[in-house]
């Protein structure tokens, strides 16, 4: 059992304090997603024991390693700009690991080109670091990781400095190799899509907090608040000016633009609301239609073609937001109308971003 | 508006390499064979067979890299630590310790040979302290005029060389490097040595191969603590060509000594590449963490006071010194203007700084001008060997090789060729700051200027020259500070009649006049001082985009 524990992890700086409770079961990926200066690469630090806390606890295992140093945790860490000793080979980067725990060398070498070949680079080991690709360097830098058998392997944005292509197909190499060693991980990104695809399980920070952490799926259509909603970009969350009862299930939000219905259960009690949907929820009215509940009326501004779908910068009631359609179907540039959300495909989510530059709607 | 592609040059009318190359013949070349020729002239063989049965010839040698490789292992044991605050840690007073860095490059080493003198010297600031602390009968620091105390000059002379080398390296690189091997298992002291110093190495050693290459080429410095016995291979060849006469054996110093400062050189330039290899695989550095621990703060306090003690003391004491007079007779020092007054009324003074100023702005001149062509023809450079030799080359010959080639020729000195011999001396350092703001890392801004309708002259007028104008200020005033502080030129090839203050600064040395010195030395650097005051509110009222410190 190596599960990791952060219980009141706390660290605080001027002007941000990272403060967060999360428990990652074994063998388990979490993503930790977030805009940059969140807090997120802060959280492995402390988990890692480079930087220390200012209170909370670290358990992995079980065991509380709080006191243990980073080199006496267990933990692994795979680095933003992979870090590798630039005077050692890559065999010799994986191979460090192994001296500072007291391996032989004939067995350290082995070891090594097991690694490197596990890795898929077993050709390159006798390189130095300047002489390797990003990929490549990338692949090293999880070797010499996974080298010393870590109970947690913590990733900081491991991915971010490669290409496009790449990076899709090293995140699932890496996923593969969390999977086969049986790590317990963490995977931090700013990369959403990134952050959904490669977890079990995605929590979201913003400004030293977790927001939310559920699955990728439950994330990206349940959003718990306006703010999470708009870190994922999964769709809208329009402020909402008026809520009055509809029927025995639904009630009826409105906003600068239209009236949406949502359901009463889970509808949060009190404080500012807005209205989210997905996306790809709308569906365009024939036009004239009346302003019945459950639609809206938009502007649309612009088409973004995307290949199988097309991105439409709609204008409804003084706020943009980006809309999903299939193509075909997406309203053209200049299009007045309405568009309907289906009932129970819009729900109420709390409006945590009071702070904005925007005045609230009063 | 269609860009044509037409040659960038800095200078349209002439072309830029081979005005480099003129430079480079003239400046340097001509003057170096001149120093070589008398050995051919009285046969190579047996000119060399005699050298080297010569007892002198290979115990000066012997000597020279002894003291080199003792000053130089000084110097990075000193500098890493500065390195390490400058690089790692913030804290108050970093700034000071920072600019400390220029001291080798600001204060001539005839003026640290006179605070050394007056500092640790017998009767000088320390023993005087520690006697009446402790009530000792005589003096306890008596090593200044030997071994020891040249490598001891050395070391504090040039450990902030180190320090401002390795500290730039160390800076640049992450402590992400450090962290993974934490996180690996390593304990910190492990860290250090397997990961944090190993991965510093070409810049330490391309730091020690530079202070090595100043240490070896030490000239006043010998010549004032060395005593009457083997000096270095500059002095021994100043030695053989002034008093003994005989310029092939001077020849010969001067041919083994260029051959071995070379090779020095080559090890500065294979260590330069390496580190440039390893920076390349680097992320962002981190930000610099503050002092807090105590055991830090002790440690800092520690190192700060060591720097004081050895090498703020020293240049402080001739400051302290230049305005103790000492009355004839046996009466008590007073403190006054009186070495002021007495230097100013001697003969030749006035004339002699009139010497200096003049000498000192034709060197920078020549300096600049050599750093701006210099970098723009390494720029333009396809291949890239110009730009990383170029730089270098002027390092492997000496000032006091360049004026014993002038005499072999003229005879003598003249205000001009000593002029050449100091910007050629200072030009390596104007070079670096120059060659970042006209070198190729600036031919995407004339590139944008031409597409945006710029002809080349007005894209060289408009961009290019005010790119380059900090870097410029700053290496006129590197050079005219190395100019004013250098008498080595003057030394070995004396121009008739033309005094400077440099050169009264070394008699009065030479002789133990150390009051008239100090005021002297106090002149001197207030000189370069202001004229680095001038450079410093010149570039601060333009944009200050690049620090452009050698």
């Amino acid at each position: 059992m190596s599960s990791l524990e952060l219980v009141a992890l706390e660290k605080r700086w001027p002007g941000l304090t990272v403060r967060v409770d999360l428990e990652v079961g074994d063998g388990r990926l979490l993503a930790l997603a977030g805009p940059s200066g969140c807090g997120k690469s802060t959280v492995l630090r402390l988990c890692s024991g480079l930087t220390e806390p200012d209170g909370g606890r670290v358990m992995v295992g079980g065991n509380d390693v709080t006191a243990l140093g980073p080199e006496r945790r267990g933990i692994g860490m795979v680095f933003q700009d992979y870090a590798l000793f630039p005077h050692l080979t890559a065999r010799g980067n994986v191979e460090y690991g192994l001296s500072t725990h007291g391996v032989r060398r004939r067995a350290r070498k082995a070891a090594a080109m097991d690694l490197l070949d596990a890795v898929g680079i077993a050709a390159l080991a006798g390189r130095r670091p300047h002489e390797l690709s990003g990929g490549e360097r990338q692949r090293v830098a999880l070797a010499r990781t996974l080298a010393i058998r870590p109970a947690v392997i913590l990733f900081d944005e491991p991915l971010s400095s490669l290409d496009a292509t790449l990076r899709t197909r090293l995140r699932a190499d890496i996923r593969d190799h969390q999977r086969r060693f049986g790590l317990t991980a963490v995977y931090v990104t700013h990369d959403i899509g990134e952050a959904l695809a490669i977890a079990d399980e995605t929590a979201v920070m913003q400004e030293g907090r977790i927001l939310q952490r559920s699955t990728p799926a439950e994330l990206w259509s349940r959003p718990a608040s306006a703010a999470v909603a708009r870190i994922l970009g999964s769709g809208p969350a329009l402020r909402v000016t008026r809520v009055e009862p509809y029927d025995a299930g639904a009630l009826k939000a409105t906003t600068a633009g239209g009236v949406f219905l949502v359901p009463r259960t889970g509808a949060p009690e009190g404080g500012p609301l807005r209205v989210f949907f997905e996306r790809n929820a709308a569906a365009l009215l024939p036009q004239g239609a009346p302003a019945a509940p459950g639609s809206f009326a938009v502007r649309c501004e612009r088409n973004d073609y995307l290949g199988d779908a097309v991105d439409c910068l709609v204008e409804s009631g003084g706020e943009r937001f980006l809309l999903r359609f299939p193509v075909g179907t997406a309203p053209p540039p200049g299009w007045e109308g309405r568009l309907s959300v289906a009932p129970g495909a819009a729900f109420l989510v709390p409006d945590d971003e009071v702070t904005a530059a925007s005045p609230r709607i009063p | 508006m269609t860009p044509t592609p037409t040659r960038l040059s800095l200078l349209p009318a002439l072309d830029v390499p081979r005005l480099a190359g003129a430079i480079l013949l003239v400046l340097v070349c001509i003057p170096l064979v001149a120093a070589f020729a008398p050995l051919v002239s009285g046969g190579f063989t047996s000119t060399m067979n005699r050298a080297l049965r010569e007892p002198r010839f290979l115990s000066s040698f012997g000597f020279g890299l002894k003291q080199a490789l003792a000053s130089t292992a000084l110097a990075v044991v000193l500098g890493l630590p500065g390195a390490w605050f400058l690089a790692r840690r913030d804290f108050p007073g970093r700034r000071v310790l920072s600019a400390l860095t220029s001291v080798p490059f600001c204060v001539p080493p005839l003026i640290v040979a006179i605070g050394f003198v007056l500092y640790f010297g017998r009767e000088g600031a320390l023993n005087r302290a520690l006697v009446a602390l402790f009530g000792l009968s005589r003096p306890p620091v008596d090593f200044l005029f030997s071994f020891a105390g040249i490598v001891l000059i050395h070391g504090f002379y040039n450990f902030p060389l180190v320090m401002r080398l390795v500290g730039d390296a160390w800076a640049a690189s992450p402590s992400d490097m450090e962290d993974a091997a934490r996180l690996l298992g390593a304990g910190r002291v492990r860290t250090l040595f397997t990961v944090t110093l190993p991965s510093l190495a070409p810049s330490i050693g391309a730091a020690a191969s530079m202070v090595f290459l100043l240490c070896f080429f030490s000239f006043v410095i010998v010549m004032i603590f060395g005593g009457p016995g083997v000096g270095t291979p500059e002095v021994e060849l100043y030695r053989a060509a002034r008093f003994d006469l005989d310029r092939p054996l001077a020849s010969a110093f001067a041919l083994v000594e260029t051959v071995v400062a070379m090779a020095a050189l080559a090890a500065y330039a294979w260590f330069e590449r390496l580190s440039g290899l390893s920076r390349r695989i680097m992320g962002p550095p981190r930000q610099r963490a503050r002092v807090r621990t105590p055991a830090g703060s002790v440690a800092l306090a520690a190192y700060v006071l060591f720097v004081v003690l050895f090498l703020i003391g020293p240049l402080a004491s001739i400051l302290v010194e230049s305005f103790v007079v000492h009355p004839r007779g046996a009466a008590a020092p007073v403190a006054g203007l009186g070495n002021y007054l007495r230097l100013a009324e001697s003969a030749g003074f006035l004339r002699a700084f009139a010497n200096t100023i003049v000498l000192g702005l034709s060197s920078a001149a020549i300096a600049a001008v050599m750093g701006f062509v210099f970098a723009a023809a390494a720029g333009r450079s396809s291949t890239g060997l110009l730009a990383s030799i170029l730089p270098l080359l002027p390092l492997a010959v000496s000032g006091v090789v360049l004026a014993y080639g002038w005499t072999t020729m003229a005879g003598r000195g003249t205000p001009l060729s000593i002029a050449g011999i100091q910007a050629v001396s200072a030009y390596p350092f104007v070079m670096r700051g120059i060659q970042g703001a006209v070198g190729h890392a600036d031919e995407r801004y004339i590139e944008a200027a031409r597409t945006l309708g710029s002809g080349s002259v007005a894209a060289i007028l408009r961009v290019r020259l005010p790119l380059a104008a900090p870097a410029l200020f700053s290496g006129f005033a590197f050079a005219f500070a190395i100019s004013v502080g250098d008498a080595n030129a003057l030394v070995v090839a004396p121009a008739a009649g033309f005094e400077t203050l440099a050169l009264l600064l070394f008699r009065s040395a030479g002789s133990y006049r150390f009051s008239d010195a100090c005021a002297a030395a106090v002149i001197l650097a207030a000189l370069s001082g202001f004229v680095f005051f001038l450079k410093d509110a010149g570039v601060s009222t333009r944009a200050k985009a690049r620090d452009v410190v050698a």
